[in-house]
C-alpha cells in the first residue's frame, strides 16, 4: 500500500469540513477524487500535503504516518502536488520553476551556494539538463527562458505538473489539472499523465470535474459530498451508484 | 497604604488612551489588512489641533477634543487618498502600504517639528488637575476626563459597531472583504469611513495623552505609535475587543512597572511584553480560534 | 588628485560605503518577502560590541567587527524563532519593537554609557594608518598619515562592499537563491515545492542582523562616538529610504538608492531643515507610483540588454 488515508477528520472551528475519510492507493493507481465544489476534495490533499494538521485520524505513506510532519518533509518523502488555482513564480522562467521543484534532490547548501563550488556548478549543470530534459517531456522546452507568467493558461498548467515532477515524486496529487482546458487540451492532458505513470512510475492521484478525464483515466475513485465519502471503487461501480447520482443530479439542477 | 489601587487607577487612565490608539490600528487592519504606520502621526497632529483650538481659540476641552476628530477625520481621508487608495488600485505586496504609511508618518513629524518647533508644549491648566480624595484613591480632575472621555468613545464605537448598519458594514468587510462586495456593501466607501473613523480616534487620543502626560511634542507620535502597535499585536490583528483589553492591560503593566522599579525602562515594558507574547499566544491574547497568525 | 583626497570626500565615501551595506540588510530580508524593522537595533548591537571590546578588552579591530555581526545574528535568533514563521507582519513589528527596545536599554545601561554614550571609540582609519606605516607605506606614498588613514578606510569598505556584492550575488544565482525568490513570490506554493519556507527566512535575516550588525560596527569606528540617537527609528526609515527608492527587487536597487541619497542630502545641506519632509513624500509617491524603485527587474533587464548591443556588436 502506497497511501493509506485512515478515519480521517478535520474540523476548522466547530465547523467539520472532512469526516471520516478513509481510502488506499496502490503504488500504480490513477486514482480520482471527485465531489461537488466545496465538498472537502482539496482539503484531503491539504491534509496529505501536510497543509493543516489532521484533526484526529491518520495519514499512512508507504506504511508510516507523516502525520504532524512539516509540508516541505512530505514533499521530500514523495509527495508532490499542484494547485487548482495555478500558483506559479512571478518573475521565474519556466526552466527556474523547474530547478525550484527540483529544489529538495539537491544538495548544495549555504557554503556551496555562495563559494559557488566544484560540485555545485556540476549539479546545477545536471540539474539544469535533467530540467530540460522534463520539459520536453511536457513539451515546454521551447519555452524554457520564458517568463512563467507570460504562458498561456494551458501551458501553466503544465508546468505546475512539471514542478512537481521535478521532486522525484511517487505519488503526484493533481488538483482539477483539466480545469478551463478545451476537449483537445484536455485529450493531451489525459496521455501526459497515462505517460507520468506509465514512464516514469508515478501514481497519481486526482481532483477533477470533467467526468469524461476521470472514467478514462482513473482505474479506482471516491466521491465526497460534504466532507463525507459517498462511494469508493471502480469508475463504472462508482457511476452506477444511487447516492452519487443524487448528489451529481443535485448539483447539475444548479 | 493604598499605593495599589492608586497605581490601578493611573494604570487604567493610560491604557484607556492606549486603548483608543490601538483599536484605530486595528480598524484599519480589519477592512485593508495593513498595519497603518502614519496612525502614529495624525495622533500627534491631533493633540496639537486639540492644543491649539484650547490655546488660540480659547475652546473648552470637549469642543476642542471634538475639533481634532474632525481634523484627525479629515488627515484619515487624505491618508487614504493619496497613500492607500493608489497602491489599491494595483496588486502589491504587504510591503508597500507599509512603507507608504511611513512615509507620511516621517512627513507628518517633520512638518510638526518645523511648524511647531521641537519644543514640548502642554494644556493651560483650565482643568483642576487637583487630587480628589476618592478614599482608597486619589483621582485628579484631568484623569476623570481621560478616562472618562475614553471609555464613552469605546462605548459609542462598540454600539457603532454591532448596531448601526455602517457599522456592520465595516464589520462584514472586516470579515471578509470580497463577500462584503457581493452582498452589495461599497467597500470602497467603507475602507474610507473606517480609515477616517480610525484616524479620529487617534486623534482623540493624541488630546488624552497630551492631557494625561501635560507633554505635547512632534515625536510623541512615533512613540505613542509605537505602544499603539504592541498593544495591536497583544490583542490579536483586527480584533477590537482585543485592542481595548491589550491597552488596558498594556497601561496597567507600564505603571506597576514604574512605580515598582524599573521606571527607566518604562518604554521597553510594551515590546517586552510583544515579545513575550510573540513567544506563548503568537495570534494575539484575545483571538479566537483558528483565526491565528499563520496563513 | 589633491582635491579628491581631501577629508571631506573621503568621509562622504566612508558613510556611502556604510549606507550602502546597511540598504543591503534591507535588502536581504526583502529576498524572502520579509519587511525587518530592526536593523537599527541590530546595528546597535554590532556598534556597541565592537566598540566596548575594542575600547575596554584590547580586542583588534577586525575582530571586534566581526564580534558585532555574530553578537547582533546570535540576538536576530533569539527575535526570529517566535516570530518568523507567522505572518510577515509580525517580524515587521516585532523588530520594530526590538530596535526600540534596543534603544531604552543602550540609553540605561552603564556599559553603554547612557544616553551620553562612548566616545574615543579606536578610530579604523587610525588603525589602519598605523598597520600601513609599519609596512613603510605610507613613506612610499608620500601622504600624510591622517589622510592615508581614511583612504585606506575607503578601499577596505570598498573591498568590503565589493565582497558582500559578489558573494550574495552568487548566493541569489544558486539553490538557495532560488529558493529565497521562490518564498518571495508565493510562499505557500514554494513550501508546497519541497522548500523549507521558515529555514531560509530565518537564514536571510541572520545575514541580514549580521550585516547590520557589522555596518554598526564600521559605523563607530568610523565616528569615534555612538550614542543611542544613532540609532533610533529614522535610522531604519533611511535604510527603507534607500532600497525601496533604488529598487527593492534587484541588487543594483540598494546600492544606487544609497549613494545617490548619501550624496544628495550633503550637497543640499541648505535644505536639511526639509529633507525628512521630503523623504516622507517621496516615499509615499514610489509606492504610488513605481512601488519597484528606480531599477525594477524590467529596468534591469533593458539595460542589460542594451550593455551587451553596444560595446561588442560583434559578439
Amino acid at each position: 500500500m502506497l497511501l493509506e488515508l485512515k478515519n480521517v477528520v478535520k474540523k476548522f472551528g466547530g465547523i467539520t469540513a472532512l469526516s471520516d475519510i478513509s481510502f488506499q492507493v496502490e503504488k500504480g493507481d490513477i486514482f480520482g477524487i471527485i465531489g461537488p465544489n466545496g465538498a472537502g476534495k482539496t482539503t484531503i490533499f491539504n491534509m496529505i500535503t501536510g497543509v493543516y494538521p489532521v484533526t484526529s485520524g491518520d495519514v499512512l505513506f508507504n506504511g508510516q504516518s507523516i502525520c504532524g510532519k512539516k509540508t516541505f518533509e512530505i514533499i521530500d518523502g514523495g509527495i508532490a502536488r499542484t494547485f487548482q488555482n495555478i500558483r506559479l513564480f512571478a518573475n521565474m522562467t519556466v526552466l527556474e520553476h523547474i530547478l525550484v521543484g527540483h529544489h529538495c534532490r539537491m544538495k548544495t547548501g549555504l557554503l556551496g551556494s555562495l563559494l559557488h563550488t566544484a560540485s555545485m556548478k556540476k549539479e546545477e549543470a545536471e540539474a539544469v539538463e535533467e530540467a530540460h530534459k522534463l520539459l520536453q517531456y511536457v513539451g515546454l522546452d521551447d519555452v524554457a527562458d520564458h517568463l512563467a507568467t507570460e504562458l498561456p493558461y494551458g501551458k501553466q498548467r503544465k508546468l505546475e505538473i512539471a514542478r512537481a515532477m521535478a521532486a522525484h515524486p511517487q505519488i503526484i496529487l493533481l488538483d482539477e489539472p483539466a480545469a478551463g482546458m478545451n476537449d483537445s487540451e484536455t485529450a493531451a492532458l489525459i496521455d501526459l499523465i497515462r505517460g507520468i505513470r506509465d514512464q516514469f512510475g508515478i501514481t497519481i492521484i486526482l481532483i477533477e470535474h470533467d467526468m469524461n478525464l476521470v472514467m478514462t483515466l482513473c482505474n479506482r475513485l471516491i466521491v465526497v459530498n460534504f466532507g463525507r465519502m459517498l462511494a469508493e471503487g471502480a469508475p463504472a461501480d462508482v457511476q452506477n451508484n444511487p447516492a452519487v447520482i443524487e448528489a451529481y443530479l443535485g448539483k447539475e439542477d444548479e | 497604604m493604598n499605593v495599589f489601587s492608586q497605581q490601578l487607577i493611573n494604570g487604567l487612565t493610560l491604557g484607556s488612551a492606549y486603548a483608543v490608539i490601538a483599536i484605530g490600528y486595528t480598524l484599519v487592519f480589519g477592512v485593508l489588512n495593513i498595519v497603518n504606520m502614519a496612525h502614529g502621526g495624525i495622533f500627534m497632529v491631533g493633540a496639537y489641533i486639540g492644543l491649539l483650538l484650547v490655546t488660540e481659540a480659547g475652546m473648552g476641552i470637549f469642543p476642542a477634543l471634538i475639533g481634532a476628530m474632525i481634523g484627525g477625520a479629515v488627515l484619515g481621508y487624505l491618508l487614504e487618498l493619496f497613500a492607500l487608495r493608489p497602491l489599491r488600485r494595483r496588486k502589491v505586496t504587504h510591503l508597500a502600504p507599509l512603507i507608504s504609511t511611513i512615509g507620511v508618518s516621517i512627513f507628518l513629524e517633520s512638518v510638526a517639528l518645523l511648524v511647531w518647533g521641537p519644543q514640548t508644549r502642554s494644556f493651560p491648566s483650565t482643568i483642576s488637575s487637583e487630587l480628589m480624595d476618592m478614599g482608597a484613591f486619589k483621582i485628579s480632575g484631568i484623569q476623570i476626563v481621560s478616562l472618562g472621555t475614553a471609555v464613552v468613545l469605546m462605548v459609542l464605537l462598540a454600539l457603532m459597531l454591532n448596531k448601526t448598519k455602517i457599522g456592520k458594514a465595516v464589520r462584514a468587510t472586516s470579515e471578509n472583504i470580497e463577500t462584503a462586495g457581493l452582498l452589495g456593501i461599497n467597500t470602497g466607501l467603507i475602507i474610507t469611513f473606517t480609515v477616517m473613523l480610525a484616524s479620529a480616534l487617534g486623534a482623540a487620543a493624541g488630546v488624552l495623552i497630551g492631557l494625561s502626560f501635560n507633554a505635547i511634542e512632534p515625536t510623541m507620535g512615533t512613540a505613542m505609535g509605537f505602544k499603539g502597535l504592541a498593544v495591536l499585536i497583544m490583542g490579536g490583528l483586527g480584533n477590537v475587543e482585543g485592542a481595548m483589553a491589550g491597552g488596558f492591560i498594556l497601561g496597567i503593566a507600564e505603571v506597576f512597572s514604574v512605580a515598582y522599579g524599573a521606571s527607566t525602562y518604562r518604554d521597553a515594558v510594551a515590546f517586552g511584553l510583544i515579545i513575550l507574547i510573540l513567544f506563548l499566544r503568537p495570534e494575539g491574547l484575545f483571538s479566537k480560534a483558528g483565526k491565528g497568525g499563520r496563513p | 588628485m589633491e582635491e579628491l583626497l581631501n577629508g571631506y570626500f573621503l568621509q562622504v565615501f566612508v558613510f556611502i560605503c556604510i549606507n550602502i551595506i546597511l540598504a543591503l540588510t534591507i535588502y536581504m530580508t526583502l529576498c524572502t518577502g520579509l519587511v525587518s524593522l530592526g536593523n537599527a537595533g541590530f546595528m546597535s548591537f554590532g556598534a556597541y560590541t565592537s566598540a566596548i571590546l575594542a575600547m575596554k578588552l584590547d580586542v583588534p579591530m577586525p575582530l571586534s567587527i566581526l564580534c558585532g555581526g555574530i553578537v547582533a545574528a546570535a540576538v536576530a535568533l533569539i527575535i526570529g524563532i517566535p516570530t518568523i514563521r507567522l505572518r510577515g507582519l509580525y517580524l515587521a513589528i516585532a523588530t520594530l519593537g526590538f530596535g526600540e527596545v534596543v534603544r531604552v536599554i543602550a540609553l540605561n545601561m552603564k556599559i553603554t554609557n547612557g544616553a551620553l554614550g562612548l566616545s574615543g571609540i579606536p578610530s579604523m582609519a587610525s588603525s589602519l594608518s598605523d598597520y600601513a606605516s609599519d609596512l613603510g607605506l605610507i613613506d612610499a606614498l608620500g601622504l600624510d598619515s591622517q589622510t592615508a588613514g581614511q583612504l585606506l578606510m575607503c578601499i577596505a569598505l570598498l573591498i568590503l562592499v565589493v565582497l558582500i556584492f559578489f558573494f550574495w550575488y552568487k548566493l541569489e544565482h544558486s539553490r538557495v537563491g532560488r529558493a529565497f525568490a521562490a518564498i518571495k513570490a508565493d510562499e505557500y506554493a514554494a513550501s508546497l515545492s519541497g522548500i523549507n519556507v521558515v529555514y531560509y527566512k530565518m537564514m536571510a535575516f541572520l545575514f541580514s542582523a549580521f550585516f547590520a550588525g557589522v555596518a554598526g560596527a564600521l559605523y563607530a569606528h568610523a565616528t569615534y562616538f555612538i550614542s543611542p540617537t544613532d540609532f533610533t527609528w529614522h535610522k531604519v526609515v533611511d535604510m527603507l529610504l534607500y532600497t525601496v527608492f533604488g529598487g527593492s527587487n534587484v541588487m543594483w536597487g540598494p546600492l544606487l538608492g544609497a549613494t545617490v541619497l548619501t550624496i544628495v542630502p550633503e550637497s543640499l545641506r541648505a535644505m536639511s531643515e526639509y529633507r525628512d519632509i521630503i523623504y516622507g513624500l517621496m516615499l509615499v509617491a514610489l509606492m504610488g507610483f513605481r512601488p519597484d524603485g528606480i531599477l525594477s527587474y524590467d529596468a534591469v533587464k533593458y539595460i542589460a540588454r542594451r550593455l551587451k548591443k553596444s560595446p561588442k556588436g560583434g559578439n
